[in-house]
């Protein structure tokens, strides 16, 4: 988890450093009020003194056990960097292919990953239907929202 | 076990339901309209049904009398096979439900289904780049706001209004001058006088800084000739409150936003610059009476743009479908309850409004100092 | 008396409380969809109404999605509304421990609560301190959301630099397109769809939503403890002993919020949060599920209901985007709220006042009564359940603004909100960073125009300096106690 948050306060560093650079070229206040750059630049002073604070106490920090074995890239991950991968799929494809079609796949797909249950075989299948049709109403019935409906519905 | 689960699905599904049956004869669509657009649905019911209504019936009758010459009767030979308008404004806001009301009667007329999609955000932005690079085969058409007006002046918006074409506007409010009501002065020629003896000190609230209220506030002063600071708002109704409330001395907005303030002794209104009397304000002098009826051009407008290149005869097809719609009972009926004054006005007039107003626009951003060029 | 119950006793107005009350408390709890919403979508129905009737479906909906919001905040880590993201931070700490059914039972005594204080205080001295909102401008506002940041320290949980960190970070964030004072586009890249700004509904349903499905995702057949509707669906004796002064405090603070125009039930519910913390006699049991964590947040973003109602009734001042639907919807008609209100249309503002009270009490039978069925989303499996949230967050983010970019924000914010809780930073300060941001520096600037320049308009005017002081107070105080602890450590 150290080695996380380390990772995350650089980051912060470097798009406060981004933020500031590019305020410098923001135009003056006129009227007695400060400038549009004024806060952002006190905001970006503010996350890299806290950025670089954080990198010193976490030196010698001690952290208890449970919280020291998160990891990001471990076999126990895999599922997570999967699931990100079939949503941001699921959500390309609203746009290409279409809400109804995609969601249906999409949420098949998951329950047949996530071995979704295995008392019932039925529920896996009709699940999605029923969900996708009743957001389907919702939204486009009585929301009027035009869902993505792409080359597929 | 799996009974229970079902039940639960079941019943999830039921409500789910019961809630929709509740509600499915909205007219309007509504996805969550920001706070921009609920201000805005306020600000147009704002004004009480009666607001205006001389002036509508009149308009309305004008409407009828010009539909009696022409035929309107609905024609089955609309160039494109669907209709879809694009509407900026967020869903559920002003605009939106009336656009949404007019495009009912507007397919009765043109034979072909008419979809409204809102394409909300960026200031309006978003919904005019997208409207300005669809096919011009008359298809698809956007709702014209006074916010495209200055969006080129003061962001990097790379369309203006020369991109698109005007068809016609359906519907506009002016503006009106306010103060406090405890202010020493009670005309708006003792009010410039007062700006003149106090230069710089005069705090002007407008409903947002580069909107159509902070450029009349602009020109107003321009004419005048007097230096007053602009405090810009987060919408109209905030600037009213600052007003109502003695933190700035006046504001700038449309009387539908003053209204309730005026009537429980809060403000007093020194201008309309409408070119007619307000019915709802009926002693309130016209700006046209003091030379100020060069503000009467920052108009916030609501009419119907094409894309530019879009043939003459699809153009006149829509603007005949919009007055067909004008001139049903039920649409007259719907404005005049919520307040939205029905100025109709033609592709010639609309396009000389747009002209005019985009001049102010530009010498306006450049000596406000809001210009982004 | 009489005459105000029987013109709320009819079955039709009642019925429209109740349709409004029900509706509100499932848009509540439906991630993406917001209580502003659900009032916007009806009020065309309320056109063909009553003023009565649709005047109270209206407060149904607003009360009851207030409420809504802790339903899934509780139950899945996901504030339904942006008002129950104070929520989180305790109720789902009782999910985890299988108590699901003590926590809504609390969120829902606390709502209805709030709300009835906020009613009364409405009915009692409504007209008296309608004024208070009159005198809150830029220098005011800027002072409440000055405050309101300065609670970052107090919600950062055991990490107070990652939280500070984090806050200042959702500030920058929310700075992000066209400045309100000199039109200038600020950090949007050159992209029309970052010039108003990021959106915020998909960014908290990325943060709080998505997020939560990728780390469910990697214990996914662990199966939480089974969680039992409790047998008397409301509070236990001890835990009632405990949330009733919270619920009080917290009622009269959201009251106070709700009049100020432009703060509302998400300030409130953080600042009642906060305040419970501050003066509890165990702040560090905080975060890890006590019973006032849920009724502070909860009874003050329903006290903003009423308090909202305050300028509205009486001057004709929205407070919100919810009251500005009712504005309209009142004078719809022919009713112009202010002071003529109360004296030509005596009857229609005691029904509103009944109604009001009423759409409180259905928020508590509703609450109550589906308790069991809230507390079986529970105990379906996640597996079965990831999947399906996983869509409502998309189609949600989508249907806000019709915009396809927002959904892609929202998958963003969920990634970046899945990193955030892996490295031990909390999410709670940046969601109040982004709610807050805007306003303190919009009003900071917009004070430096009105006084032409001088600081001196936050301190001479007497709310905004009272604020200002205790502000600095509160963000000074675990500063100093946290150099202490650390040096006392090192030593």
């Amino acid at each position: 988890m150290k080695k996380i948050a380390n990772v995350i306060a650089c980051i912060f560093i470097a798009i406060s450093v981004l933020f500031f650079v590019m305020s410098l070229s923001f135009p003056a206040g006129s009227n007695g009020a400060v400038g549009p750059g004024y806060f952002p630049r006190i905001m970006c002073v503010i996350v890299i003194f806290l950025s670089v604070l954080e990198l010193i106490i976490s030196r010698n920090e001690v952290i208890p056990e449970e919280l020291a074995k998160v990891t990001l890239f471990q076999k126990e991950n895999l599922r997570v960097w999967i699931t990100m991968a079939i949503t941001l799929i699921y959500i390309i494809c609203i746009k290409q292919i279409g809400f109804i079609v995609s969601s249906i796949v999409f949420m098949l797909g998951t329950n047949l990953y996530f071995k979704v249950p295995e008392k019932s075989k039925v529920l896996t299948v009709v699940l999605p239907f029923i969900v996708v049709a009743v957001l389907y109403f919702i939204f486009h019935n009585l929301l009027h929202v035009n869902l993505p409906k792409g080359i597929l519905f | 076990m799996k009974n229970r689960k079902w039940m639960t699905l079941a019943l999830a599904a039921g409500m789910l339901g019961l809630t929709a049956c509740g509600s499915s004869s909205s007219s309007t669509s509504t996805t969550a309209a920001a706070t921009e657009a609920a201000t805005e649905a306020a600000a147009e019911t704002e004004a009480a049904a009666d607001t205006e209504a001389a002036a509508d019936t009149e308009e309305a009758e004008a409407t009828e009398a010009a539909a009696a010459d022409e035929d309107l009767t609905p024609i089955d030979n609309y160039p494109a096979s669907t209709l879809q308008i694009t509407c900026p404004p967020a869903a559920g806001g002003g605009t939106d439900v009336l656009i949404r009301e007019l495009a009912i009667y507007m397919e009765d007329y043109l034979n072909v289904p008419i979809t409204v999609v809102n394409k909300s955000g960026g200031g309006c932005a978003i919904g005019y780049a997208a409207g300005a690079t669809d096919p011009t085969d008359g298809s698809c058409i956007t709702v014209g706001v006074a916010e495209l007006m200055g969006l080129p002046y003061t962001t990097d918006f790379e369309y203006s209004y020369h991109d698109f074409e005007p068809i016609c506007n359906f519907n506009a409010c002016y503006g009106t001058v306010c103060v406090p009501a405890d202010a020493p002065y009670d005309t708006i020629e003792d009010f410039v006088t007062y700006m003149k003896d106090n230069p710089g000190q005069v705090r002007w609230a407008n409903s947002g800084i580069g909107g159509p209220w902070h450029l009349m506030a602009g020109k107003f002063a321009q004419i005048a000739d007097v230096n007053i600071v602009h405090v810009p708002y987060d919408g109209g109704g905030p600037a009213a409150i600052a007003c109502a409330g003695g933190n700035v001395e006046a504001v700038d907005c449309s009387d539908a936003e003053v209204k309730t303030y005026v009537e429980s002794g809060l403000l007093k209104m020194l201008l309309t610059f409408s070119p007619e009397t307000l019915s709802s304000f009926p002693d309130v002098p016209l700006a046209s009476e003091y030379g100020y009826e060069a503000c009467s051009d920052v108009v916030v407008f609501r009419g119907l743009l094409a894309p530019a290149g879009m043939s003459q005869e699809a153009k006149d097809m829509i603007d005949a479908s919009v007055r067909y719609a004008l001139a049903q009972p039920e649409v007259q009926e719907f404005m005049a309850t919520n307040a939205y004054t029905s100025n109709y006005m033609d592709e010639t007039e609309f396009g000389a409004l747009l002209d005019s107003m985009d001049q102010i626009c530009a010498d306006m951003s450049e000596e406000l100092g809001i210009s982004n060029n | 008396m009489g005459a105000i119950l029987t013109s709320v006793l009819q079955p039709a107005v009642l019925l429209c409380t109740l349709a409004g009350v029900v509706m509100g408390i499932s848009f509540g709890a439906m991630p993406g969809l917001t209580s502003t919403m659900g009032v916007c979508l009806l009020m065309p129905l309320t056109f063909s109404m009553g003023p009565a009737e649709g005047m109270l479906m209206l407060i149904g909906i607003f009360c009851g999605a207030l409420y809504g919001g802790s339903i899934t905040a509780i139950l899945i880590n996901t504030p339904g509304t942006p008002s129950a993201a104070a929520t989180v931070l305790d109720g789902y700490p009782f999910t985890l421990r299988g108590e699901a059914g003590r926590a809504l039972g609390i969120s829902t005594l606390a709502s209805f609560g709030g709300g009835i204080i906020s009613g009364t205080v409405m009915i009692l001295i409504a007209q008296k301190i309608a004024m208070v909102s009159l005198s809150f401008n830029a220098p005011e506002s800027f002072a409440l959301a000055f405050f309101g940041l300065s609670i970052i320290a107090g919600i950062s949980g055991k990490n107070l630099v990652k939280g500070l960190m984090a806050g200042c970070m959702g500030i920058m964030l929310s700075l992000i397109g066209i400045d309100n004072i000199t039109a200038f586009t600020r950090y949007s890249f050159g992209s029309i769809y970052l010039m108003n700004g990021l959106s915020f509904i998909p960014v908290l349903v990325g943060l709080f939503a998505l997020s939560q499905c990728f780390i469910t995702c990697e214990d996914l057949f662990t199966e939480r403890p089974p969680a039992k509707a409790t047998k008397n669906p409301l509070p236990s004796k001890a835990d009632l002993k405990i949330i009733i002064p919270t619920i009080i405090r917290g009622g009269l603070t959201g009251t106070f919020i709700g009049i100020i125009p432009g703060a509302g039930g998400d300030i409130s519910a953080f600042i009642s949060y906060d305040m419970e913390r501050r003066f509890s006699k165990h702040p560090e049991k905080f975060g890890t599920g006590v019973p006032e964590g849920i009724a502070a947040p909860e009874s003050s973003n329903n006290g903003t209901t009423g308090g909202a109602l305050i300028p509205l009734l009486a001057l004709g001042i929205p407070g919100d985007a919810n009251t500005a639907v009712m504005l309209g919807a009142l004078q719809m008609h022919n009713l112009t709220p202010g002071p003529q209100l109360f004296m030509l249309h005596v009857d229609t503002v005691r029904t509103v006042f009944a109604g009001f009270i009423v759409a409180n009490i259905f928020v508590l039978i509703l609450g109550l009564a589906a308790q069991p069925l809230f507390v079986k989303i529970v105990s379906i499996p996640k597996r079965v359940l990831i999947p399906v949230i996983l869509v409502l967050c998309s189609i949600g983010s989508f249907a806000i603004n019709n915009n396809y970019y927002d959904v892609l924000l929202m998958f963003i914010s969920g990634i970046i909100g899945y990193l955030l809780t892996k490295g031990g930073y909390p999410l709670s300060p940046i969601v109040l960073a982004l709610i807050l941001g805007q306003m303190c520096e919009g009003n900071l600037r917009r004070s430096l125009v009105l006084s032409q320049g001088s600081y001196s308009i936050l301190f001479t005017r007497p709310i905004s300096c009272a604020f200002i002081v205790i502000a600095l107070c509160s963000l000074a105080w675990p500063i100093v106690k946290g150099i202490r602890r650390y040096t006392k450590k090192t030593e």
